[in-house]
């Protein structure tokens, strides 16, 4: 036991000597001459028992101001004691509910371990202490705001379920600090076991704590863990298979580890492999396999480990389609044979004019060279090269001449994968984009391929005609158009499989005249959904398994399944962290167990001191 | 002077009760329990050799031939024995207890006076110079003319000399203040050494008033109507008021009380001293223990009404701030004391 201001106790050398003194100058009882104490003595008798006590009584009085003069010089010191908790005044309780928190390294799991936790935090928690509680999962969700009522913590604490998606530390200890902004003696306790990407550089520097203190509490202690870390198929090109489905193994864990990679398709094993893994290897494994669109295939460890989740990974296999593609142009070879090349495309050629916009609307996408004809369907997929149109993305402004390509996005789907540094072009138009058109590559003059996607409508535009460029002689060019193609087509391009992380927000294909979609989640509950656009964007993916979305519509009833996998190394690597990294400060771990905090005690002394007030005013008046 | 002239006028037209008939010594003016001579016929009884002749009924013998006395009632004097307590709670008060009990004495002893009644005047409590603790005592008087004598005597009493005595017949006032200015006499407050019951050598005794009723009542020769008055502050006053009973005195007892010690002006942390017998007591004096004083009072009252139910004694509680004269000439005479 300690004080925080222990000098208050020299009030006691200031007020014992001062009641002493009291005491020591206090007048005598003035003497009052009456006629008789015969009466006095009547009613002084019962209470005036004996005189020893009476003189006891007397330094009663004494006692009991001594006593509340040490109890208030007590209480204004702030004594404390030091309790086993964790915990302050203002606390964010951050609780990791991703996958790697369903590891069952600690009893129950670690999830339910933080929840312990934070259940003896919110016990532990003084008078006018305030706290809240974030969950953290692929997105930060305040599950109570800032209060001190422990009935609102526990049960939001009791609500609280975990998911299978990575972490999303910053954006959690951002709503952390917003919220704890402007409080004293602010905390945040990140309850983790430190399993995710790190927070270093840019990401982790950017994040402002304010005055907030981020404390990491570890949670589980080993790492012992084998987990699928990719699946992926694609279509064989020949060959006896129809698709090649590729996993891939590692081995989290300090042991070498034994194990059965086994492949279902649908709920039949179709390949096992026995693998061995040393501490740390990365293994990938490639099937064969015989397939026909739809089916479900199931990737499955065999192998008992702390975590569970990342032992099995799904994906659909999708079926092969073709692309309808009307080529409008005066006649372009490079752009023809590109197309050609693409063994999803199946292309019409025509030139530009009239016949071009009626023909439009059979097609799957329209390709403009060059020219493009005055009215189109308000609805469809356009690429325009080197012109603009009536669904261009874009309005022209006028013409440049040798642009560059100075900038280009790098993360969208169209232009991922490309260099285009070096591109020539000796021709451009200069364009201006449209509100829902976006610029995904820049030129001094300004943007050379806009992308815009609104109601029905998706098209692109490359502003300068190919064969004023050197685009078609560079690898980039094929890449390109491969992704102009999948992009515009969505999912109808024919990717092989479908697939979602946990957390990730999935477009899903709605059959058109189905209006409500009941949606299956892999652990069995039913969700009404009510469709009305299509695709429709799904993201209650915190389950990892297989979703199943069932509707009705005129041809009878439709099923479409979703496969939701968590493939995610930082998550299935579960090993417990010392230290976590935010920007270029390490946090280390603090022990949950022999954290100690500070509980201020002055408030009962303070109380003891009212008691004893009442008791000496007590005293005093019942005193003869 | 005690009474005014006025006063006195207006006394003779008064005269005092007894509600019993006594034997006087003397020829007076009140039935007596003899037979004597009066007008007032009272009974026959056989004449015995020796008899006066002249009070045999002669028409009854003229009837009977035998011989009877004709008895007739006796009209004899009346002792009125005023007692008065000279203790020295008495000279509290203002005016003091004493000087309205003075007063009150000096009233009825004139109208006993005027009445053709026998008046004797004790002081008990009062202590005649080298005589502790034996009462002053004025020999009977008779007659109108023996009121100057009964005034001076009341005058000249005066609680005794002692602790805690305020100036003697000076009304105390603040007496709280004066205690420790009485040097060397008694307990003054100066000495607390010495314990409150053992005596030392210079004030008087407390009055044991049970005592000097009891030595009264068993000493006086003639009994008669007794008056007493006192503040009846002695816890052992009853013993003496039943030894006055059993002596079949026809008493009425006067308790006076000062207006202080019905409704005490005291308040905070006091040493209460006991002015006759210095006992203390330390109180702590608020509204509640005020309450509670006053309940003892009643309580006290009380008991000394049932006493004096009891034994058939006249029992008038007054207190001082009461004007004397009312007592007299209302009270008394509404309560059968006086005519």
């Amino acid at each position: 036991m300690s004080a925080f201001n222990p000098l208050a106790l020299l009030w006691l050398l200031v007020a014992v000597p001062a009641i002493l003194l009291l005491y020591l100058l206090k007048r005598r009882r003035r003497d009052q001459v009456v006629s008789s104490v015969l009466l006095w003595q009547r009613l002084v008798q019962d209470v005036q028992a004996d005189t020893p006590f009476q003189k006891l009584r007397r330094n009663l009085l004494l006692l009991l101001q001594l006593l509340l003069v040490l109890l208030l010089a007590a209480a204004l010191a702030r004594p404390f004691l030091r309790v086993r908790a964790l915990g302050g005044k203002n606390m964010a309780i951050l609780i990791d509910a991703s996958a790697s928190m369903r590891a069952t390294d600690v009893p129950g799991s670690r999830f339910e371990e933080a929840r312990r936790l934070a259940l003896r935090m919110v016990d532990g928690m003084g008078r006018g202490d305030a706290a809240l509680v974030i969950l953290v999962a692929g997105q930060a969700r305040a599950l109570c705001p800032l209060t001190s009522d422990r009935n609102v913590l526990r049960r939001a604490l009791e609500r609280m379920r975990p998911t299978d998606t990575a972490t999303n530390p910053r954006e959690a200890i951002l709503l952390a600090a917003s919220l704890l902004a402007q409080r004293r003696d602010a905390q945040i306790f990140l309850l983790s076991d430190g399993a995710f990407a790190a927070l270093d550089g840019a990401e982790g520097a950017g994040i402002p704590l304010g005055s907030a203190r981020l404390r990491f509490v570890r949670i589980g202690h080993r790492g012992d863990n084998v987990g699928l870390t990719a699946l992926d198929v694609r279509r064989s090109l020949g060959g006896t298979f129809d698709y090649q489905a590729f996993a891939q193994v590692r081995n989290f864990s300090e042991q070498r580890r034994r194990l059965t990679l086994e492949l279902y398709r649908e709920d039949s094993l179709i390949d096992a492999r026995e693998l061995t893994l040393s501490p740390g290897e990365t293994h990938g494994e490639v099937f064969g396999i015989q397939g026909s669109a739809s089916d479900l295939l199931r990737a499955r460890l065999d192998v008992a480990d702390d975590l569970a989740a990342d032992n099995q990974a799904a994906l659909v296999l999708q079926p092969r389609r073709q692309v309808n593609v009307l080529l409008v142009t005066a006649g372009n070879l490079f752009l023809e044979k590109a197309l050609n090349v693409d063994p999803r495309v199946s292309l019409a050629k025509t030139a530009p004019g009239a016949a071009a916009a009626t023909a439009a609307p059979r097609y799957d996408l329209v390709v403009l060279d060059g020219k493009a004809p005055e009215r189109l369907p308000p609805r469809g997929r356009y690429l325009f090269i080197g012109t603009g149109g009536a669904a261009a993305p874009v309005a022209i402004t006028g013409r440049t001449e040798h642009p560059s390509f100075l900038d280009w996005d790098r993360r969208h789907p169209v232009t991922r994968f490309l260099d285009l540094s070096s591109v020539q072009i000796a021709r451009a138009l200069v364009a201006r984009p449209l509100p829902w058109g976006q610029a995904l590559a820049q030129s001094e003059a300004g943007p050379l391929l806009v992308a815009g996607e609104k109601e029905g409508l998706r098209s692109l535009y490359i502003g300068f005609d190919l064969t004023e460029s050197d685009l078609p002689l560079r690898v980039a060019f094929p890449i390109l158009l491969a992704n102009a193609i999948d992009w515009l087509m969505g999912s109808d391009a024919g990717t092989a499989s479908l697939q979602a992380r946990t957390g990730d927000v999935v477009p899903t294909e709605v059959p058109a005249g189905v209006r409500r979609l009941t949606v299956v989640h892999p652990d069995g509950s039913r969700h009404a959904l009510a469709v009305e656009q299509s695709p429709l964007f799904f993201a209650a993916t915190e389950q990892a398994g297989i979703y199943r979305f069932e509707g009705r519509r005129k041809e009878g009833p439709f099923t479409t399944r979703l496969a939701v996998n968590l493939l995610n190394e930082a998550e299935s690597d579960i090993r417990p962290r010392d230290q976590v990294r935010l920007g270029s400060a390490s946090i280390a771990a603090v022990d949950a167990h022999s954290q100690r905090v500070p509980r201020e005690v002055w408030r009962w002394l303070a109380l003891v001191g009212l008691g004893v007030m009442a008791l000496e005013w007590f005293a005093y008046h019942r005193r003869l | 002077m005690l009474l005014e002239p006025g006063f006195l006028s207006r006394l003779e037209q008064l005269a005092l009760l007894s509600r019993r008939l006594y034997a006087g010594q003397q020829k007076g003016e009140r039935r007596s329990t003899r037979r004597g001579a009066s007008v007032e016929f009272a009974d026959y009884r056989n004449y015995v050799p020796g008899d006066d002749l002249r009070r045999v009924d002669w028409n009854t013998f003229a009837r009977l031939e035998r011989l009877f006395l004709k008895l007739f009632v006796a009209e004899e004097e009346l002792t009125v024995h005023l007692l008065l307590d000279t203790s020295r709670s008495m000279a509290f008060g203002d005016p003091t207890k004493l000087h309205y009990a003075q007063q009150v004495a000096a009233a009825l002893g004139y109208i006993a006076l005027t009445g053709f009644d026998r008046v004797t005047v004790t002081a008990l409590g009062g202590s005649p110079p080298g005589a502790a603790g034996t009462p002053r005592t004025l020999p009977a008087l008779r007659g109108r003319n023996q009121a100057l004598r009964l005034f001076q005597f009341l005058d000249d009493l005066a609680p005794p000399e002692g602790l805690g005595n305020q100036g003697n017949t000076a009304p105390p006032q603040g007496l709280g203040g004066q205690g420790n200015t009485v040097p060397s006499r008694g307990w003054g407050g100066q000495d607390d050494s010495v314990p409150p019951q053992s005596w030392g050598g210079q004030g008087g005794p407390p009055t044991n008033l049970g005592r000097a009723l009891h030595d009264y009542a068993r000493t006086t020769r003639s009994t008669g109507l007794v008056i007493f008055l006192s503040d009846l502050l002695d816890a052992h006053c009853h013993a003496g008021l039943r030894a006055l009973a059993a002596r079949r005195f026809d008493v009425t007892l006067i308790h006076l009380l000062d207006r202080t010690e019905v409704n005490p002006q005291l308040v905070g942390d006091l040493r209460l001293v006991d002015c006759e017998t210095g006992e203390t007591r330390e109180v702590s004096i608020n509204q509640y223990l005020l309450g509670r004083y006053r309940r003892a009072l009643a309580e006290y009252c009380g008991e000394l009404t049932a006493l004096c139910t009891r034994y058939g004694m006249n029992y008038i509680r007054t207190t001082t701030d009461v004007p004397f004269d009312e007592l007299v000439l209302r009270t008394l005479r509404a309560r059968g004391v006086l005519r």
